[in-house]
């Protein structure tokens, strides 16, 4: 993982979590400096258990602000989404589903990173993961 | 319980087990067992091929959303916001003010916690384990009980003449009684404090070679005066062959010209604090003349 990707990462992290441009923004400031204080402290940690944690550091820390599921969220704000994008299935997926499954389904299937450093980051089993992912793709086919 | 999982080589899988490998299956990280295992489950069983083309259709769908990208406007923001607070946090607790008022805080609630700690602490469970020491305050009437501390309650004073017995009763009178009787009522302390008229006593001593001639002139002066002796004893009385006793009343208007008297003889009179009220216009005196 460059370190590019880590930065663009953070904000799209949040913003498909949240599908809110307030909610991502805060968050993924929060996350930015939990990345940067967890590489300094484990400098020898792979960079995306690093960056895991952050993004779940960053969600803790405005669990109750999160907890209203508002969505509001512009084009304009930085979100560059391709126009034939449909992002209806993505947006009742996420407000019908537990944050633990959007988060493993974000880091897994979108991101690519493998069940095991989802796992070892959150200090979950690996069937844990892989349940939650499975149960998460299939509410998302479930919906297309 | 403990639930059986895949492990390598096993082949044996649960549908469920089957159903949480599917994602890895359409992925194609499984091993060659497990995939042949994932294969059977499917031929044999619908549900299992339904969730399959779920999984497959919201795997494509998550493949498009990774088109998603954020502005580099934005990143930068976040980028810049993320390192303002981090350095406006550190740049602020640097300052000497905030350090000065961190440090106060800091020693003003180790302070706090202290006093609390301390109204809060059981005084009273230590005090009683040391005995009662709250105070009892009593009234003595001390012509009716003898048990009251007077002069002619020690021992020695059984044996001394009378006159002297009595001018000791009424040194000893002139002190604050301790109580070592029992006392005849217990009084509030509260009530005590209520605002009590304050007596006052003049007392006097003078060192001197001349004692028989000083003495006869301050009997004189006093009885000039018209000061009239307090107690059993008579003015100038000799308590020893080297010692005159005054305790006598005295008008209040003539103390001053006793005190200038006595002042020439040189004796000067102090003014002392006394449980007993004299009568308006009267004031106590008691004098002592030791030889030299």
């Amino acid at each position: 993982m460059t370190f590019s990707t880590v930065k663009e990462s953070i904000p799209l992290f949040f913003f498909l979590c949240f599908l809110d441009d307030q909610k991502a923004f805060h968050s993924a400031i929060r996350s930015q400096q939990a990345f940067e204080k967890i590489k300094k402290k484990y400098p020898e940690q792979d960079e995306t258990i690093s960056l895991i944690q952050a993004q779940a550091q960053g969600l803790q820390s405005f669990k109750d602000f999160f907890a209203q599921k508002t969505q509001k969220f512009s084009y304009d704000f930085g979100w560059m989404i391709p126009k034939e994008l449909d992002l209806n299935a993505w947006r009742n997926f996420q407000k019908n589903t537990s944050m633990e499954e959007i988060c493993v389904v974000i880091w897994t299937s979108i991101f690519g990173f493998s069940s095991q450093q989802v796992s070892e980051a959150l200090g979950l089993s690996d069937g844990t993961v892989r349940y939650r992912l499975s149960r998460g793709l299939q509410k998302i086919g479930a919906g297309l | 319980m403990k639930i059986p999982w895949i492990k390598k080589g096993q082949t044996d899988l649960t549908a469920f087990q089957a159903e949480e490998l599917l994602f890895d299956y359409i992925k194609k990280s499984l091993s060659l067992d497990r995939k042949k295992a994932v294969d059977q489950h499917l031929q044999n069983s619908a549900d299992l091929k339904k969730s399959l083309a779920r999984i497959q259709k919201a795997i494509a769908y998550t493949q498009d959303l990774n088109r998603i990208h954020v502005s580099t406007a934005l990143i930068e923001q976040v980028q810049h916001e993320s390192q303002s607070l981090i350095s406006l946090s550190k740049k602020y607790l640097k300052q000497p003010e905030v350090q000065f008022w961190f440090w106060w805080g800091r020693a003003l609630s180790v302070f706090l916690i202290f006093v609390g700690g301390l109204s809060f602490f059981p005084w009273e469970k230590l005090r009683s384990k040391g005995g009662n020491t709250s105070a009892v305050m009593v009234e003595m009437d001390r012509s009716k009980d003898s048990q009251f501390a007077t002069a002619e309650s020690l021992p020695a004073a059984a044996d001394k003449p009378k006159v002297e017995a009595a001018a000791e009763r009424e040194i000893a009178s002139t002190k604050p009684a301790a109580p070592v009787g029992k006392p005849k009522e217990t009084v509030n302390v509260a009530a005590s404090k209520a605002p009590v008229e304050q007596g006052f006593l003049y007392r006097g001593e003078l060192s001197t070679s001349e004692v028989d001639r000083i003495s006869d002139g301050m009997v004189a002066k006093i009885v000039d005066l018209g000061g009239q002796k307090a107690g059993a004893v008579e003015l100038g009385w000799k308590k020893t062959s080297r010692q005159a006793y005054f305790h006598f009343t005295i008008p209040q208007r003539s103390l001053v010209d006793l005190e200038t008297y006595l002042k020439q003889e040189g004796l000067i009179l102090r003014k002392e604090k006394h449980s007993k009220i004299m009568p308006a216009g009267t004031v106590r005196v008691i004098l002592t003349v030791d030889e030299k």
